[in-house]
């Protein structure tokens, strides 16, 4: 990607599509879709790089700033390119991991590990059964669960029609309730 | 049921998320992006360096190579696909020429941030006094106006332009001064494993580029730059590993800024 210099960006006298207007949704958006991200993929180090990623696609240059610039939510186009990022990070993972259990003879299950604060026991037992699942049906329960997404939306971020969102939560729906069932028969 | 299923997936998920911080804060992100470049969040056993690494697509490629040559992917994976071998290998790369920057802004500075006349052997008395002033005033702020305040005076005692100040990769991080007239040339060696871009000014009023370039086949960038009007300001370039197709590679950004300040 070449590097565009400040001089030829325009500053924050360009309008919108400056670098104050990026800088504008960094400050509202990168938290939360950091931790978006971080849900999805189960590893909040790899949902910042994720988030940056996204960012540089959407409003790395001057003419893709401008253009998102444009558009009426921003915010919205902002998280679907998340999404999107996470679940091809997801599915080369899945790749990673069974060349990684074929050449290092380990489990798949063995992900990336979770960085920052401790989870509580809960989150962590709920965020083990959520990573336990298909990266769609993964990002379909993060969108609807943690972003309170209606499932039009859903789908918009995902790429796909209502009634596949409305499927591929019913199926992680099932799944959940039998990993997190099973969690607390063995605990009780 | 299904209510108290999705209830506990809301209270986990929000708990969870609310458990982490970025550890990169939004403007610093924000500057990344806007430099082209991305800075890798703190993992385990990584250092935040001037460097950055990015270890996606250099799997990328070790994947695809895997589909096609199934016969070789576990040698690949060794190289590649183990994230503690390869992350660490490239973390370690990038250590190493930060360090080398470090040690070199040390103990050369003088060498460094120097007139040509001075690395050509042929000073005079002002310039070997900036070369010396320069060694031994520090690694920072100090050897750049060392610098710039000999050459200062050369000129005030010759009446003519300073010469001009050549900066080079060892110099990441420094602070120079330069004189209202004075050129600044700045010279990034990629030397056939890197790849650097053409070094830019930050405020092209103040500090006139007037002549850039970059090799893509060695990897070496040069600009030259005019100082037109009192201030400061930055100059900044990157560089990107030269990696040959179809093999696996670190693909970290390395970024190189130095600070201008130009005086009357």
């Amino acid at each position: 990607m070449e590097r565009a210099g400040p001089s030829d960006r325009g500053g924050d006298q360009a309008g919108p599509a400056g670098d104050g207007f990026v800088r504008g949704l960094f400050g509202a958006h990168w938290v939360g879709l950091c931790r978006l991200a971080g849900l999805i993929l189960g590893d909040f180090a790899a949902a910042e790089e994720v988030v940056q990623e996204a960012f540089m696609k959407t409003c790395g240059t001057p003419s893709a700033a401008a253009r998102l610039a444009q558009l009426d939510r921003s915010d919205l186009y902002l998280r679907t390119t998340v999404v999107n990022l996470c679940r091809s990070r997801l599915r080369r993972r899945s790749v990673e991991a069974r060349v990684n259990a074929i050449a290092f003879r380990r489990s798949e299950t063995d992900t990336t590990g979770v960085s920052g604060r401790p989870e509580p026991d809960e989150a962590k037992r709920v965020t083990g059964a959520v990573r336990s699942l298909p990266p769609r049906q993964r990002a379909a329960v993060v969108l609807r669960y943690y972003e309170d997404l209606p499932e039009a939306d859903i789908a918009r971020a995902l790429g796909c029609s209502v009634g596949t969102v409305k499927s591929q939560l019913a199926k992680a729906r099932a799944s959940l309730a039998r990993l997190l069932g099973e969690e607390r028969t063995t605990d009780g | 049921m299904a209510d108290e299923l999705e209830d506990r997936l809301r209270r986990g998920l929000s708990a969870a998320a609310s458990a982490h911080e970025p550890s990169l804060r939004a403007d610093a992100a924000a500057e990344a992006v806007l430099r082209g470049a991305q800075v890798h969040a703190r993992r385990p056993g990584w250092d935040r360096l001037g460097a950055v690494v990015r270890p996606g697509p250099a799997r990328n490629r070790l994947l695809a190579g895997l589909v096609v040559t199934g016969a070789v992917a576990a040698v690949a994976a060794l190289l590649v696909v183990r994230p503690s071998t390869n992350l660490s290998t490239a973390a370690r790369s990038a250590r190493s020429s930060a360090g080398a920057a470090h040690s070199l802004s040390g103990a050369g500075s003088g060498a460094s941030v120097s007139s040509p006349a001075a690395s050509n052997g042929s000073a005079g008395a002002s310039t070997g006094s900036a070369g010396s002033a320069g060694a031994s005033g520090g690694s920072t702020a100090g050897s750049g106006s060392g610098v710039s305040g000999s050459s200062g005076s050369s000129a005030s005692s010759g009446g003519q332009t300073p010469p001009p100040l050549v900066v080079t990769q060892t110099d990441q991080g420094r602070t120079v001064s330069l004189r209202v007239g004075q050129t600044l040339e700045v010279r990034l060696a990629g030397g056939g494993s890197q790849r650097w871009s053409e070094p830019r000014s930050a405020d092209a009023t103040m500090l006139e580029e007037t002549a850039a370039s970059a090799n893509s086949t060695t990897g070496d960038a040069s600009g030259t730059f005019v100082a037109r009007t009192p201030g400061s300001t930055r100059v900044s370039s990157d560089a990107r590993p030269i990696c040959p197709a179809g093999q696996a590679c670190p693909d970290f950004v390395r970024l190189w800024t130095i600070t201008v300040d130009v005086v009357r």
